[in-house]
Parts: structure tokens; sequence; C-alpha cells
């Protein structure tokens, strides 16, 4: 749910640099973020499909290139615990509503 | 001032099961969260959530109202933030009505002690600023 994929994306300190860089230049391609990143591309593609579930960036393929910007505005729900909670929340009652029809 | 945060639900289900689930350690693990929590006021315990830097994942608890089949109330605390659950079960046509109300959070306050604590304010500080130049 998002603010447990929100919390997984910003827990990998490669990924929470790669978020920044984003945040500080804005738009670059996946090779611009490999460069100086200290891994691979296919590490770096790794954990654009991590920020991108957590809604941290955006994805723009464009000919053989893809774009890659930062969305901070992802970031809103942990600076808001009741906005955090609630998401918290609504993601557990799908999960007990869930298990519900699986009891007897 | 605090704020309280109110979800509501009507899950198609009898209330005897939802409160099954509501209530038992076991079950609440599979939905909510790990925990060794037991259906009984004052009992002291934790639930588990995820481990990241700066946070053990660990929530403390303690039940405060165990009133079956109907009602459910525990504190939460975690990251500095300390906050009352309250689990309200109703039967209604068609099922249960389930009410989860978690109150007492003095958002400011909260915030300072928590992203002090965890250096959560630092981070999107600097991000806001960023974000602010563009």
């Amino acid at each position: 749910m998002l603010t447990e994929s929100l919390f997984k994306a910003l827990s990998d300190p490669t990924r929470r640099a790669l978020f920044e860089r984003m945040c500080q230049e804005g738009e670059l391609t996946v090779q611009q973020l490999t460069d100086g990143s200290g891994v691979s591309q296919p590490a770096v593609s790794k954990h654009l499909v991590a920020l991108r579930l957590a809604g941290l960036v955006a994805l723009r393929p464009e000919g053989r290139q893809t774009f890659c910007a930062a969305r901070p505005e992802a970031l809103v729900p942990l600076s808001n615990w009741v906005r955090l909670y609630s998401s918290f929340w609504a993601g557990r009652l799908d999960a007990l509503t869930d298990m519900l029809s699986r009891m007897d | 001032m605090t704020s309280t945060l109110t979800l509501t639900r009507d899950l198609p289900f009898p209330v005897t099961r939802v409160w099954r689930a509501v209530s038992s350690g076991a079950i609440l693990a599979e939905w909510l969260l790990p925990n060794d929590f037991q259906p009984v006021v004052g009992c002291r315990f934790t639930f588990q959530s995820q481990v990241m830097p700066g946070w053990d994942g660990v929530i403390a608890s303690e039940v405060l109202e165990v009133s079956p089949p109907s009602h459910l109330r525990f504190t939460w605390v975690a990251l500095g933030v300390m906050t009352e659950v309250s689990v309200r079960l109703e039967a209604v046509q068609g099922g249960t009505r389930i009410t989860v109300e978690q109150s007492g959070f003095a958002e400011d306050q909260a915030r300072n002690l928590a992203g002090a604590r965890y250096g959560w304010t630092g981070f999107l500080d600097r991000l806001a600023k960023v974000v602010e130049a563009e």
C-alpha cells in the first residue's frame, strides 16, 4: 500500500540519493542518473521501479531513452501524521476485508 | 489541540466473525501487524512494523478496553507520537459496520518530536526548499 511502498522506497540510501538528485537537477535520463551514481544501470533501473511504485518519480519514455522526474509531492503523507495514518488504516481495512472472506 | 482520524466501512460479515478478527492476536497479525496482543485490559504489548533507518518499527501499546463484541481500545505509540486507537463494531443490515478512530494527534508537536528523533524533518525541509526554488 502507498505508505509502505513510500517507506520502502526511501529506506534505501542509493534510492534516496537518486531521488534527491532528480529533485535538484530536474528531469534526467536513466543514463545520466547512472553516471556518478556508483551503481550499474540495471541496478538504477530497479531503483527507479521502486521509486515509481511509491509515486516518487514519473518515467517518460522518448525514443530509446527514458526521462525520469521526481514527484516530491508524494512525500506529503510523511509530513502529516493524520494523512499518513489514514492511508495506513485504509490499507489495513482492505486487508481485514480480505481476511474475513477467508475465515469460516 | 489534537486531531482524530475516523474510518468507517460496512463489511458483509457477521459481527461475531469481525470481532474475532479484531480481538485475536493471531488474526490481527494477518491483516494489521505482527504482535503479542492479548484481549485483556491492561495488557502491554507491541506491534512490529517495518524496520527502517532510525526506527526499529516497534509500536508500543496497552489495552484500554475490551467489550465484546463491539468495542476495543488500545494506545498506539510510535515514532514519538502518542495516540489511542478505538475499534467499534455495530451490526447493520447486511453485516457489520466497523469504525476505526485514532485520536490524540498533536500535529506540530508530533512532527517536531518525530522529526528531531528520526531525521525526517531535515530531509523533508531540504526537499521543500528545492521544490520552492523551481
